[in-house]
């Protein structure tokens, strides 16, 4: 599977160095988009195929947690694997995080990271299917 | 929290995120700051604060090299040493405010912005000595915050 990956971040060299990572993660990469806030970044999931969304929290205009709060109330964007990648270390909103079926990797991060990350959530997703 | 766990923490990030290179407390301060940002948080019981990262030039440049993979020699644009700069002080005070205070607390940060240049105040000021240059980092606010503090405070283990 080549994913397509959409990396939402404010910072513009924070997107290019986690977009980096990903090419050097190994994983097998189809795309990667990028979006600067939750809003602008449920507008891309809307127009175009998503299979991994990394998420910042802390961002302007629609932060991360809402943002992952909106996906997973939309039918038809509610199975789009998401990692968070934020600088976030309270356990009890990281909790609340993985609840909504997203992965935690903490800032700063290696690519290995990432794909820990994401096969994590491959295997619990590919677990839950009947 | 001791200064020396803040101190490693700054230079942890730095490393990490930035691929700098820390030597340790810097003893001699910088002639003067090239960028100085700050992060205001808000944390619970109405506690707030912020956390003032300053670097000089060499420091600053070299960030928003490292974050942009640029070559040797290689000079980045003013607007890519900010914005490199917002970054790190974002994830500064996301790593250090666990550290002052635990992880049982959720802090809400707000995005970095520039400030004036001005000498670091606050009630504890971290100087990181780095081969590229020289980080300062002002911790102001509610850092004595009782209320956190006594959150966070592990109680004394009872005597028989």
């Amino acid at each position: 599977m080549a994913f397509s990956v959409l990396v939402v971040d404010d910072n513009r060299l924070m997107r290019n160095m986690v977009a980096r990572a990903v090419c050097l993660s190994g994983l097998a990469i189809s795309a990667v988009l990028e979006a600067g806030d939750g809003a602008q970044a449920l507008a891309a999931l809307r127009s175009q195929w998503v299979d991994l969304v990394l998420l910042d929290i802390n961002m302007p205009v629609m932060d991360g947690e809402e943002f992952l709060r909106q996906l997973r109330a939309d039918t038809a964007l509610s199975a789009t694997l998401v990692v968070v990648v934020s600088t976030e270390s309270s356990q009890p909103r990281i909790a609340r995080l993985k609840a909504m079926g997203a992965g935690f990797i903490h800032k700063p991060f290696r690519p290995e990271a990432l794909v820990a990350a994401v096969n994590e959530l491959m295997a619990s997703k590919a677990g839950a299917m009947p | 929290m001791s200064d020396a766990a803040c101190l490693t923490t700054v230079a942890e990030v730095a490393e990490n995120l930035a691929f700098l290179m820390p030597i340790g407390p810097a003893e001699t301060r910088p002639a003067s700051w090239h960028l100085q940002v700050e992060v205001q948080w808000a944390g619970p019981d109405g506690s707030r604060g912020r956390i003032i990262v300053a670097l000089d030039r060499g420091a600053a440049e070299a960030t928003a090299a490292n974050l942009l993979g640029l070559g040797p020699g290689e000079i980045p644009a003013e607007q890519d040493s900010l914005e490199a700069c917002n970054e790190l002080a974002n994830v500064i005070a996301g790593n250090l405010l666990p550290v002052l205070y635990g992880e049982d607390h959720e802090f809400h940060l707000v995005p970095p912005e520039p400030v004036p240049l001005a000498p670091l105040i606050g009630r504890t000021v971290l100087w990181l000595a780095l081969v590229e240059g020289v980080i300062g980092v002002a911790i102001q606010g509610d850092a004595d915050n009782t209320r956190i503090l006594k959150a966070v405070r592990i109680p004394p283990v009872p005597q028989p």
